[in-house]
């Protein structure tokens, strides 16, 4: 079961080399250390609200194989990165950190064209990161108009302008970002990072 | 005393406050804050999901630039720090990641250390220092202190007092004379994280940490991140918090120092908050 559906695992579509790709990345070391006892599920406040996200249930599915329910869904995109699973695991699993190598994983798989990334979290990071990539440090003004244009939600789109003007009147917003000296230099480290 | 400073992006812009009053109430302490030259993003929480090797290598070039000058770094921000300290201890731990980032960055590794500005002013100017430069007494301000996540875990890295309850900011308020309240929400998440995406299960989240605040009759919500500040702040007025409905002000724990030392609320950038401190300041000034 996941994002909120319950349904029968099929042997047939299980990937027993999942837990091996995702061992390799970094921060998905020592998945294969869980023993499940589910406290990174207890401890986690997104869960007490969300019950279509559990931990255990994600560490279960990875252990298993099945790589394109878990990577299409968008469930490991709703981690806040409280990092309280990470220090409560008696083993070590730092769930926190599983969640970024599958994330990862499931971006690698979309660019082939394998699966599609569901939910806001993912086109956010992307503008993110582009935004440190043309300037060095986020522009909030340019990541937040970009990412509002993307939501198309006018309701989104109401209340975050709301709060832009509020912020603009107090003088919390730059309207300029701020370029570092050395662009060229952290842009090659992005395309260094990237191979 | 010159120290070396990551003051990290919001400190720029959303976070004008924090910056505003961490330098004034540092120039009272005697700590002059000088920013690392030509610093980049850590990579916040972003970067992490799409690119492992750059989510090491941004921190790491702060690091680089730090390391250059000093053997030691203060921080401002918690996510920042975290990623940071996350950094760091991820290269001394792990040869082949050192190399890594080495090679792209050219950079030969040596570890400094990383502090958070909370640390630097409750270690190294202490409390009975702090008490000196109180000018006017808080009055029995009752407030809470609320640390969120990512200064204090994981712990075996971060080295704050205590993951679970921590006490440094109580001390200083009541060194100030204020009324630190018991809050077990310290250090539970704000889903900040979340503000942008997943709106709908912040607001739960902070619901419970003002919920509680109101209840134990908290009148200032203390903290030390702009992410937990901004998602408190624009939470605050979506929120019932069951008491009597009023918004509680939400202030940087260098904020309320730099009342107690007597300097402006103008130039700690108080008028800047979103959810107005007046009550806060008509009790003190």
């Amino acid at each position: 079961m996941v994002d909120g559906e319950m349904r029968t695992i099929d042997f047939e579509e299980l990937d027993p080399n999942f837990k091996y790709e995702v061992s390799k990345e970094i921060g998905g070391q020592n998945i294969k250390l869980c023993f499940n006892c589910g406290i990174c599920t207890v401890s986690c406040p997104v869960r007490r609200i969300d019950d279509t996200y559990n931990p255990r249930r994600i560490i279960r599915m990875v252990l298993y194989g099945m790589k394109k329910e878990i990577l299409s869904s968008e469930t490991i995109w709703k981690c806040a990165h409280c990092l309280t699973c990470l220090e409560r695991c008696p083993q070590d699993v730092k769930f926190a950190e599983v969640i970024e190598a599958l994330r990862i994983l499931a971006v690698r798989e979309a660019e082939k064209g394998n699966i599609e990334i569901k939910g806001p979290q993912f086109p956010f990071d992307l503008i993110f990161k582009d935004s440190i990539e043309s300037y060095g440090r986020v522009f909030e003004a340019g990541l937040l108009s970009k990412y509002m244009l993307k939501r198309k939600a006018l309701g989104f789109m109401m209340s975050f302008s709301l709060l832009g003007l509020k912020m603009f009147r107090k003088g919390k917003i730059s309207l300029f970002p701020h370029k570092i000296k050395a662009l060229d230099e952290l842009q090659r480290v992005f395309k260094d990072s990237s191979e | 005393m010159e120290m070396p400073y990551y003051p990290g992006c919001s400190l720029e812009s959303s976070a004008k406050e924090y910056q505003m009053s961490a330098e004034e109430v540092c120039k009272q302490l005697g700590i002059e804050l000088v920013e690392i030259e030509d610093w980049n993003c850590c990579g916040a929480l972003e970067v992490s999901s799409l690119n492992s090797t750059l989510s090491l290598a941004l921190p790491a070039r702060n690091l680089k630039i730090a390391s250059e000058r000093s053997d030691k770094l203060v921080v401002a921000c918690n996510a920042c720090l975290n990623n940071l300290m996350t950094v760091q201890h991820k290269l001394s731990g792990n040869e082949d990641l050192k190399q890594m980032i080495s090679r792209i960055l050219n950079y030969e590794f040596r570890e400094i250390e990383i502090l958070h500005l909370l640390d630097l002013i409750w270690n190294e100017v202490g409390l009975e220092n702090i008490g000196e430069s109180v000018k006017q007494q808080l009055n029995g301000l009752k407030t809470v202190s609320y640390y969120g996540c990512l200064s204090v875990r994981p712990s075996k890295i971060l080295k704050s007092d205590d993951p679970d309850n921590p006490t440094h900011i109580d001390e200083i308020v009541s060194v100030l004379g204020g009324e630190p309240l018991e809050f077990t929400s310290k250090t539970k998440c704000c889903g900040g994280g979340l503000l942008m995406t997943y709106r709908d299960i912040a607001l739960k989240l902070t619901e419970q940490i003002l919920t509680e605040a109101s209840q134990r009759g908290a009148q200032c919500i203390l903290v030390t991140c702009p992410l937990c500040h901004m998602t408190l702040e624009t939470l605050t007025g979506k929120v019932k918090t069951g008491v009597d409905g009023r918004k509680i002000p939400v202030l940087y724990f260098t904020q309320l120092m730099g009342l107690s030392f007597g300097i402006e609320p103008k130039k700690l950038g108080l008028h800047k908050n979103l959810v107005s401190p007046e009550p806060v300041i008509s009790l003190i000034v």
